[in-house]
């Protein structure tokens, strides 16, 4: 019992950190109809930048603000560049593009932190454990991470429902000309919007840093992931983020401590260990060939809008 | 009502549509396509005369990623499908005849069946594995569109990507080389590169005129209308669904041929053939090559290996500079270097 607990709290965890990725990049397509594989390099951002900051200064908290603030200028700077031009293209010249921005930024990170992974190291002050039951401690940092994931699907909700900036996002999703003629900037809340995405993405990138090595590419899982939250939960909506950053987070987490075990009832241990491990990578996706055979767009899809 | 890819819902994607997306076979990609392969029939040849032996491997992979690329091309550029998880065919290949081989190195049995490492049996398998593939990955991905289909692919290709990963007997995320086998196809004896060359060179003509040959069928012409308009396909009666599927089933036949071949060829069996990565590098060999076009592929192959073999003796960040020729074609050459080639002139769809 106490592990599927633990278990369970670790695939919120993850989950928590996927919705933190797949949020923004569900509003940035909502709104703005495009398709952006660069938004894992600026996980990557984030990630090395609060590696930098946080090896040299030795604070989290700098560390993290830095991370943030790197994505979201390394954003600002790949929208106002790059990212406006593609409004009115087809998705597939959206692809190429910022698939070459992913081949830049991996190159670029190795030019200008070197080969060697780096690493960033959880905070001092949440480098210990709490009880969540008792005789059942949990790390803290894990902890922390959920409360932060909580805390941006809060603020990204209140943000979208219930202000100003977020009633031309819900407006634009539909009627982005209109908008326009409405005297709203839309290419301002265009860059807005990117830019929050991208803050996201890089807070993600600083939060998962201390279970990975920080190196080229380590972004690229992370968006594929986002991919699949989306592909679960539907485009361009929050509700559709939670709920499929939750599902996957809670499916990996669980296939990988169970399903060994499982297969250990039914073949010889090693072939189960093999088995179940692979099955276990795949547990994700195999919750998305279930959506795509029951709902096609999506559990909260925005398709038919 | 707005469904992207039924109907014309707003101006920004009529334009593409009709502009790009409608170019199909004309005469002048058929004399471009016997110019081009000409070309590769004599350019083994060439760089051996000139004392560059060594870049006939290189060629050989322009040959096969090529291939690879037309096929992509095939769904992409006539099926109007973007696929972002073409590797994952390649690697379905690759792992198709690498097992064989592998298996037929230590004496050993894969599901009961003894290995091999002729070309004539793990070839066609592999095909067969990646129409397989293809209908379950294109079946389940062809329930989405747009976007959605976009991601769905380039998630499976992950998927399989990971199962890769998985297989410890194969050497697991390092991959196992092969390098014992024999490169026999039938009674040829291909372990001179040259000679192998060609074997890829004969296959890849073959696939070529196929490919013409389909776009240019009832059956391709169908294909096309769903990129046009599936909803007046649909309406017409037809199961565009259906032919969709085919149309990606075939195109991961062969994408899974030339992973095959290329694992024949580098002796080398790891997961990096199912990299996500390379599914996006085929996708830009087809965009600088031309969409729409089929032999623009295997164009776009040889400038990227041209490039790579270029500028690796200046620089090890050859990738920085491929992103910065990329985003220079994407901004600045959309129609790729076939449409360049053939300057203004509009085809006949």
């Amino acid at each position: 019992m106490n592990l599927f607990i633990e278990q369970t709290l670790n695939g919120l965890q993850l989950g928590f950190t996927l919705l933190m990725v797949s949020a923004g990049l569900t509003l940035i397509f909502g709104i703005m109809n495009i398709i952006n594989l660069a938004h894992g390099s600026l996980f990557m951002v984030g990630a090395f930048v609060a590696a930098d900051v946080g090896g040299r200064t030795g604070n989290y908290l700098l560390a993290l603000l830095a991370g943030i603030a790197g994505a979201a200028v390394a954003g600002l700077i790949v929208e106002l560049g790059l990212i406006r031009r593609l409004y009115h293209r087809d998705h597939l010249y959206q692809v190429l593009a910022t698939f070459a921005l992913v081949l830049i930024a991996n190159q670029a990170v190795q030019m200008i932190w070197g080969l060697t992974p780096r690493s960033v190291s959880a905070p001092a002050f949440l480098d210990r454990t709490v009880p969540v039951l008792p005789g059942l401690p949990y790390p803290a940092y894990r902890l922390a991470i959920t409360a932060v994931g909580i805390a941006v699907i809060v603020f990204l909700h209140l943000l979208v429902e219930r202000t100003r900036v977020g009633m031309w996002i819900r407006a634009g999703r539909t009627h982005r000309e209109l908008l326009g003629a409405f005297g709203v900037n839309v290419r301002l809340l265009y860059t807005l919007v990117f830019a929050v995405g991208a803050g996201l993405a890089g807070l993600a990138g600083v939060v998962a840093a201390p279970f990975l090595s920080v190196e080229s590419g380590i972004g690229d899982h992370f968006l594929i992931l986002s991919f699949v939250v989306i592909v679960v939960g539907g485009i361009g909506s929050l509700k559709g983020a939670l709920y499929g950053s939750l599902m996957l987070g809670l499916a990996d987490t669980w296939a990988r401590t169970y399903l060994p075990d499982l297969f250990g009832q039914f073949v010889d241990p090693s072939t189960a260990a093999t088995a179940g491990a692979s099955v276990a990578s795949a547990s994700i996706y195999l919750v998305m060939v279930v959506v795509l055979v029951v709902k096609p767009n999506g559990l909260f899809g925005l398709a038919d809008e | 009502m707005s469904d992207p890819q039924t109907a014309p819902a707003s101006p920004r994607r009529t334009g593409l549509r009709f502009g790009l997306w409608a170019r199909g076979p004309s005469r002048w990609h058929v004399a471009l396509t016997v110019v081009f392969l000409a070309l590769l029939s004599v350019a083994p040849l060439w760089v051996e005369a000139s004392g560059r032996g060594y870049l006939v491997t290189v060629l050989t992979r322009v040959v096969i990623f090529g291939l690879a690329a037309m096929s992509l091309d095939f769904v992409m550029g006539y099926g109007g499908m973007v696929s972002l998880g073409h590797a994952t065919f390649l690697g379905a290949g690759a792992y198709t005849a690498g097992a064989l081989t592998y298996h037929s190195l230590d004496g050993s049995r894969l599901l009961g069946i003894p290995g091999t490492d002729q070309a004539l049996v793990t070839w066609p398998l592999a095909t067969v594995v990646g129409a397989l593939l293809g209908l379950v990955i294109g079946g389940l991905s062809l329930r989405t569109k747009g976007v959605y289909f976009i991601m769905a692919t380039l998630a499976f290709n992950q998927m399989i990507y990971f199962l890769f990963n998985a297989l410890e007997i194969y050497g697991g995320d390092d991959g196992v080389g092969l390098f014992a086998a024999r490169r026999a196809i039938g009674p040829i004896d291909a372990s001179d590169d040259m000679v192998f060359y060609y074997v890829c060179f004969a296959v890849l003509v073959v696939f070529t005129v196929i490919l013409n040959l389909v776009v240019r069928a009832p059956f391709g012409r169908v294909v096309r209308g769903c990129r046009s308009n599936m909803a007046r396909m649909a309406a017409l009666g037809y199961q565009t669904y259906r032919y969709r599927l085919a149309a990606f089933a075939l195109s991961a036949a062969i994408t899974s041929l030339a992973g095959a071949m290329a694992v024949t060829e580098s002796q080398f069996l790891s997961p990096s053939f199912a990299e996500w990565t390379e599914s996006g590098e085929l996708l830009i060999m087809v965009i600088v090559g031309g969409l729409g076009s089929l032999i623009g592929g295997v164009i776009g192959a040889g400038a990227l290996f041209l490039l790579e073999e270029l500028s690796i003796d200046i620089t090890d960040n050859w990738q920085f500079f491929v992103g910065i020729g990329l985003l220079a074609i994407v901004l600045g050459a959309p129609r790729g270097l076939t449409g360049t080639l053939l300057g203004g002139r509009r085809s006949h769809d």
